[in-house]
């Protein structure tokens, strides 16, 4: 079947869109303030009267392009192209603030390829496993699972798990404003008819990761000087094979983050590189140009990638925000993920399997032959980018439905994200929120009905119990009084 | 402690909005699948936290923009730089060109490669300006502005329209 799904996309067609999506997800991930997010949710507006495989294939290039792009900024900027390649600043930068950045680019280029393979091993090996386990889910479990994603990602995302679910509550509730999910009765419209049909998901996503970005970067006091001086691109072995158990450990700990619902690539990356400075011999060379740190955060990240598709594919649980809006395109363009998936569209999880593969192929080209090309990128000013991200923002938010109400969501998420996020509200919550609100009202409100109102059910079947146990501890673990009792133990011990 | 009050009382009013939902009784529905359970809950939960974050901002004293220190192995969700980090003015203006883009002009009947046009070029001329003036090269400057601002709205315009058949606003 695999090889079924490769043999699609050797047309002359998809290969160019597998080349060209790869590299304009490069480019996106280059430019600080430019995220994943954003380019799947615009790309989405773009592909929407696509092949769905087609669709699927540009999306998942942008995705993974994106994520590989922003260790570039990273090395030469040291700011993080996307969130996911902060880590990669900390010994990224200091490599080539040491003449090189160069190596610090292969060494990220081979990082990402080794960490995307073995994403996209685990993606082909653990989706049709997860998805088996997942049929034997009811109400009651989504329910839990859709909320723990929320959690999950308020917890981790940010910087204050307070904060973070406040955000991942506002993304439940805005999810359910429009006509209710089972019987169709308005909810919070006001009478507007225009809120009737809720509030779409790409205007909001735009809104939330593209709008407020261009606010974000604007905001900013002063760019910072980009380092010029490059020696060779290419790849030492010698670096790959020293550091081969540094790769493994990092792809297992990118997968399993990234399959952790809503928790995302920043968070591979970050524990990839704590791992690895924990079992390194150099681990005083962290922070001061470690290529080991380096490999380490950028095999964490993009293994995180195809690691967070295996929940939206096998549950129709995103494990990241981008994840989130890849589930929505997949949604527009007739595929229903969750655990009916593999029964209904098997071939599709191949071809899934198959997209990532190129996609990470292509980033291997572009990571060895297009470097200098892509940095004159970085040189542009932002005034000039930024107005033009905004135009984008403005057409992909109405592309979807050819709605002027789509704009005016775009814009009022994205003001109150960016004002929100001056405040220390992270968005990843807030998107997972949108994307899993109609799952938990859903499941909720079925699992009542099936238990009469008890609730019994939600925290004594066995899957059930499990879901419920992890939230439960999440919220309290962060309950002053219980930080206070988890200090004094470890203290003690 | 504003932001905190405002998600306190932002969650009491969606409780209550919720409360006073139609429960479709009439209809023979379920109690336990009425519509305002759901937003209900959450209602409810938003001002359980923003009570929280209250509380901990007044024993705090102050209301720090970038919410507690971050723990170790969290991630880094650049909000704590941004939130930080000082702004730059000039984010005023951008503000009020993209409000008086979308409320303003679109959707009016202009052509919309003109007007998207028009905004990129304020845009650019606006920051640029002064940055321009301090190396003498104004006509220069408003020059090209113009030309990336056609260019760019040229093929963004096309692209959309011809190539991905979405029609313009």
């Amino acid at each position: 079947m695999l090889a079924a799904s490769l043999l699609k996309l050797a047309g002359p067609m998809q290969v160019f869109y597998a080349l060209g999506s790869t590299l304009v997800g490069i480019v996106i991930g280059l430019l600080p303030g430019l995220s994943a997010t954003l380019g799947i949710a615009l790309f989405t507006t773009l592909t929407v009267r696509m092949a769905p495989t087609d669709a699927i294939l540009v999306l998942v290039c942008v995705y993974v392009g994106a994520i590989y792009g922003g260790s570039r900024t990273a090395i030469l900027l040291n700011i993080p192209g996307t969130a996911a390649n902060a880590a990669a600043c900390l010994d990224g930068n200091m490599l080539a603030r040491k003449g090189q950045a160069g190596r610090a680019m292969g060494i990220a280029t081979t990082g990402s390829v080794a960490g995307s393979l073995f994403g996209v091993l685990c993606l082909a090996a653990f989706t049709p496993l997860l998805a088996e386990f997942a049929l034997r889910f009811g109400a009651f479990e989504f329910f839990w699972l859709g909320l723990l994603g929320v959690l999950m990602s308020g917890a981790l995302t940010g910087s204050d798990p307070l904060k973070g679910w406040l955000m991942g509550m506002l993304g439940l509730f805005t999810a359910g404003i429009g006509l209710d999910p089972i019987h169709a009765h308005e909810r919070f419209t006001f009478g507007w008819n225009e809120l009737s049909g809720g509030i779409n998901l790409i205007p909001a996503l735009v809104g939330a990761f593209g709008f407020a970005e261009v606010l974000i970067v604007m905001a900013e006091a002063s760019p910072r000087p980009v380092v010029e001086t490059l020696d060779s691109v290419l790849p030492r072995i010698r670096d790959v094979v020293r550091y081969w158990r540094t790769v493994l450990r990092s792809g297992v700990i990118g997968v399993f983050i990234g399959i952790l619902p809503g928790v995302g690539e920043d968070m591979a990356a970050w524990t990839s590189y704590a791992a690895a400075r924990r079992a390194s011999k150099e681990r005083e060379q962290f922070g001061k140009g470690s290529v080991e740190g380096l490999i380490a955060a950028e095999t964490g990240d993009n293994a995180a990638v195809p690691g967070a598709m295996i929940p939206a594919l096998a549950l129709g649980v995103p494990g990241s925000a981008p994840a989130a809006v890849l589930m929505a395109a997949m949604i527009i363009h007739g595929v229903q993920p969750g655990p009916m998936l593999m029964t209904t569209q098997p071939q599709f999880m191949f071809d899934v399997v198959a997209i990532t593969l190129v996609a990470t192929l292509a980033i291997l080209v572009f990571g060895l032959v297009m470097v200098r090309p892509l940095l004159w990128v970085l040189r542009v000013p932002r005034e000039i980018i930024m107005p033009i991200v905004f135009v984008l923002c403005v057409l992909g938010s109405y592309a979807i439905a050819s709605r002027l109400f789509d704009v005016y969501v775009m814009l009022a998420v994205g003001v109150i994200c960016f004002l929100l996020r001056r405040r220390g509200y992270p968005v990843a919550p807030f998107v997972l929120g949108l994307v899993l609100g109609d799952i938990v009202d859903k499941s909720l409100r079925r699992g009542l009905v099936l238990s009469d109102g008890s609730l019994l059910p939600f925290f004594t079947r066995p899957i059930s119990a499990v879901l419920a146990a992890v939230a439960i501890v999440m919220l309290l673990s962060q309950v002053p009084a219980v930080k206070r009792m988890m200090a004094r133990r470890t203290r003690a011990a | 402690m504003a932001v905190a009050l405002g998600w306190v009382v932002l969650g009491i009013a969606i409780a209550i909005a919720s409360w006073r939902m139609d429960r479709l009784a009439q209809m023979n529905i379920e109690p336990w699948s009425a519509p305002g359970i759901v937003p209900g809950l959450l209602g409810v939960l938003i001002a359980l936290f923003g009570v929280a974050l209250a509380l901990r901002e007044r024993r705090a004293g102050t209301t720090p923009a970038g919410g507690a220190p971050q723990s170790a192995g969290s991630s880094t969700d650049p909000t704590v730089a941004v939130a930080s980090a000082p702004m730059d003015p000039r984010i005023v203006p951008v503000l009020v060109l993209c409000a008086v883009f979308v409320l303003g002009l679109l959707g009016r009947g202009l052509p919309f490669t003109a007007t998207s046009a028009a905004l990129v070029f304020a845009w650019i001329v606006l920051l640029r300006f002064p940055e321009w003036r301090a190396a003498g090269s104004v006509p220069r400057g408003v020059a090209v502005a113009a030309v990336i601002a056609l260019v760019a709205c040229f093929a963004i315009a096309h692209l959309f329209q011809d190539v991905f058949l979405v029609r313009l606003p």
